[in-house]
């Protein structure tokens, strides 16, 4: 096991008299890369700017590299890069001149090193520029190369992949995973896009309404949401005649109730419906289609859907009962 | 802590808008000069008039029209059976004296000028104790050095005419024997005349001291200077200045220009910061928002002073320039009944430059709290230049009003300069009294600052 490189404790913050952040905990270790997951408005922004001292904490204590934000800034600092919401540098200055600006700011970081960094997140031809003539994605782009110039052994991005196009967001994502698995960077990422989570992070911590929910490995999750449910989409000559046969096969089977609740029937229209079924039965599935057959159903074809979406899984966990930011 | 003020000077300069200001400064600072070089030029193009209003120039045009004016009223009183002659006479002897002004080419300038209107001009034969003979042969011979050596024969018993020398009072032809003094353009002998004048009338301290003053400049060879004529309550200027003295005595108001560019820099420096949303970057740095609090505090120290070096050197070229460099050595003096200290007049407008800076850094920590609880930089800037601007109007305001408090606001201490020369607002408002009142704002303003800063949350 790596060691751990953020560790939050009973982390409390309100706005006045609301309540954002309820004793939120968790830990971070070096080499892995984190997601933070969450609707918007859940906290995530909140969380990571009471981690690097852009908000007091009103309870509660976080310590990078074992340090204390609170009572050691400046050496919590050393260990830390990051984004926080949009990439905003000093619009006046070169690329080049921003990234001197920090590098003053930090220790070790040398003229070679800065240029490393410009390569690396693909901003050599445009980095004598002036920012205010740079894209949305340029001026990630560069606020990446900021946060990782001291080479810092913890990485925060909030919304990193936010204006990138889709090169963008591989080379960014291939930048991550290398510092994380390669060099031992802890990387914290935070974001609402499920999808983007699942091609780069190692674990997620899913936080709503100010509370963490639940964090598991990609794997852990993956396997949760394919492990228990097949869906197929059948079309065939005649639904309703189908679903008499489906339901009468499905009742009959010799497995557990629980699993049986899972079978749901979805009609479509009289030749379209798809069947959502428990997975010990996906490979008998032939014995229910011959059943189909010899019944005169008319089987014009039969497709396993895609496994229902990380996504999907995601939002019916943070759901609030409503479509109403919280 | 080097590398934060770098960074903020590299911010400030790479602004547009910063460089329009800089440039701002030097175009009005040098058109103010110009406005002085004009001011003096007209000063110098004043012009001869006859009575009617009519220009006739100066020197011999002047003396031949005055002739011309002259006989035209000698006829008329010659016409006239009922004149008398004693009249006529004075009109005879002043034509003469302008005709022999003509004759030898004697400016207003030339020492025999007021002498010609003595010896022939003047009617006794008998005045005080030259002989008008004799005088009139050192005239017709422009003869200086002899008649100063004259002179002081004739007068070395008269007890009145006298400067005060180290060994003793002295007759003031006998000092410029002594000195050697015969050049009739030495500047000397002109003071010593007026020095001769004023003893004699000198009654009140101010008076005295004034004497003391030009005695001092005489025995000295001091012939520039600017004197402060130190009284209890405040202190009073007498100036023998040169337009270079003139001019760059003045410059040191051009320092209101720096106060507004100094308060535009603190108005952006944390302000902006806010406004461009860079500040989430500028603070997640190993460093602490305490550090670079105050290391943009002493960006703004720091450019209020060289801003001051800066002006101060521009305009001493500028009026090397457009004035000349006479009165470049000139000494400034300060004169109290106990007596006179000296140093060089740069040095006194050095002196001037840094005072007012002190009110220039006051309105800059203003302005720099201000801008640490602004939203916007514009109204961090525009707050910090309307008070600037209201608060001499209030402090002027209440002075009037005789409230005694107002001088514990800040606008009442912040023009040191003013103050030392003569006019604070109030009464007994010492150097010393504003400069501690300014310490303590200043101290005030940077703790709120300071508190915002830090506890601020992004
Ligand atoms: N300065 C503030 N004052 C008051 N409320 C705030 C402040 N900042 C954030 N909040 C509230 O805190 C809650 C969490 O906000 P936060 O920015 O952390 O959300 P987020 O998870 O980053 O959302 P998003 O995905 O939209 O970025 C929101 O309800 C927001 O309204
Ligand atoms: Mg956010």
């Amino acid at each position: 096991m790596m060691e751990t490189a953020i560790k939050i404790q009973n982390l409390n913050k309100s706005f006045g008299k609301k309540h954002i952040i309820k004793d939120l905990s968790m830990e971070l270790k070096a080499g892995e890369v984190f997601g933070f997951l969450g609707p918007n408005g859940a906290g995530k922004t909140t969380t990571i700017k009471m981690i690097v001292g852009m908000l007091h904490l009103e309870s509660g204590s976080i310590e990078v590299c074992g340090v204390d934000v609170e009572k050691d800034f400046e050496k919590a600092m050393a260990n830390i890069g990051a984004i926080v919401e949009n990439p905003e540098m000093y619009k006046y200055l070169t690329g080049m001149d921003n990234l001197k600006q920090y590098a003053r700011m930090r220790k070790g970081v040398t003229k070679e090193r800065i240029d490393e960094v410009v390569e690396l997140v693909g901003l050599s031809n445009r980095i004598n520029e002036k920012v205010k003539k740079y894209s949305l994605g340029m001026r990630q782009r560069l606020g990446v190369a900021q946060a990782i110039l001291h080479k810092p052994k913890v990485l925060i991005l909030d919304e990193p992949s936010n204006g990138l196009d889709p090169a963008g967001i591989k080379q960014l994502r291939d930048i991550l995973k290398n510092l994380a698995h390669n060099e031992g960077v802890c990387v914290l990422v935070s974001s609402h896009l499920m999808s983007e989570m699942e091609l780069m992070c190692d674990r997620v911590g899913i936080i709503a309404e100010g509370k963490l929910l639940d964090i598991k490995t990609i794997d852990d999750m993956t396997r949760a949401v394919t492990a228990d449910v097949n869906v197929i989409a059948y079309h065939v000559t005649d639904a309703s005649k189908a679903k008499e046969i489906v339901d009468e096969y499905v009742a009959a089977l010799d497995i557990d109730e629980e699993s049986k609740t899972i079978y749901k029937f979805n009609v479509q229209d009289n030749e379209h419906f798809d069947v959502e079924f428990p997975v010990q039965i996906v490979d008998e599935l032939w014995k229910l289609n011959k059943k189909l057959a010899m019944a005169d159903v008319g089987l014009i074809s039969i497709c396993p859907q895609e496994n229902r979406k990380l996504e999907d899984v995601f939002i019916e966990m943070t759901a609030n009962g409503g479509d109403q930011i919280a | 802590m080097l590398n934060l003020i770098k960074n903020e000077y590299i911010k400030l300069f790479k602004r547009g808008s910063v460089i329009a200001a800089v440039i701002v400064m030097f175009v009005l600072s040098l058109g103010i000069m110009m406005i002085f070089k004009a001011a003096e030029i007209l000063e110098d193009e004043l012009t001869y008039m006859t009575e009617d209003g009519e220009v006739i120039g100066e020197g011999k045009e002047f003396y031949e029209a005055r002739v011309t004016v002259l006989k035209e009223r000698l006829e008329e009183l010659e016409k006239d059976s009922k004149s008398n002659t004693k009249d006529m006479e004075a009109v005879k002897r002043s034509i003469a004296v302008f005709e022999y002004l003509i004759e030898k080419d004697i400016s207003e300038e030339d020492w025999r000028y007021s002498l010609v209107f003595e010896v022939i001009g003047n009617k006794e034969e008998k005045d005080e104790d030259i002989s008008k003979q004799e005088v009139k042969e050192f005239l017709d011979n422009n003869d200086f050095e002899g008649y100063v050596r004259y002179k002081a024969q004739v007068t070395k018993d008269q007890e009145i005419k006298y400067v005060n020398c180290d060994d003793g009072i002295k007759n003031i032809y006998a000092f410029m024997v002594e000195n050697e003094i015969f050049d009739s353009s030495d500047w000397r002998y002109e003071a010593l005349t007026n020095l001769e004048a004023m003893a004699q009338n000198a009654a009140s301290d101010r008076e005295i001291k004034r004497v003391m003053a030009l005695n001092y400049r005489i025995l000295n060879n001091i012939q520039y200077s600017t004197d402060d004529i130190v009284e209890d309550i405040f202190e009073v200027t007498d100036e023998t200045e040169t337009p270079f003295m003139y001019g760059f005595g003045s410059s040191a108001g051009i320092m209101v220009i720096l106060c507004g560019i100094v308060i535009i820099f603190a108005g952006i420096i944390v302000a902006s910061e806010h406004t461009d949303g860079t500040i989430k970057f500028l603070i997640t740095n190993p460093v602490s928002r305490g550090k670079i609090i105050v290391s943009k505090y002493l960006t703004i120290v720091s450019l209020s002073a060289i801003g001051m070096v800066t002006l101060f050197v521009f305009n001493f070229i500028v009026c090397c320039i457009l004035f000349g460099t006479e009165g470049i050595n000139a000494v400034h003096l300060k004169v109290t009944m106990d007596g006179i200290t000296q140093m060089p007049v740069i040095l006194n407008i050095l002196i001037k430059y840094v005072l007012e800076m002190v009110g220039v850094i006051a309105y800059g920590t203003m302005a720099f709290a201000i801008s640490s609880f602004a939203k916007s930089t514009a109204v961090a800037v525009a707050v910090g230049i309307m008070s600037s601007m209201a608060g001499s109007m209030v402090s002027t305001v209440l002075a009037q009003m005789h409230q005694d408090w107002g001088r514990y606001l800040i606008f009442s201490n912040t023009s040191l300069s003013t103050i030392m020369e003569n006019g604070a607002y109030y009464p007994n408002q010492s150097v010393t009294f504003a400069l501690t009142t300014v310490v303590v704002y200043v101290i005030i303003f940077f703790t709120i600052a300071y508190d915002g800063f830090t506890r601020k949350e992004i």
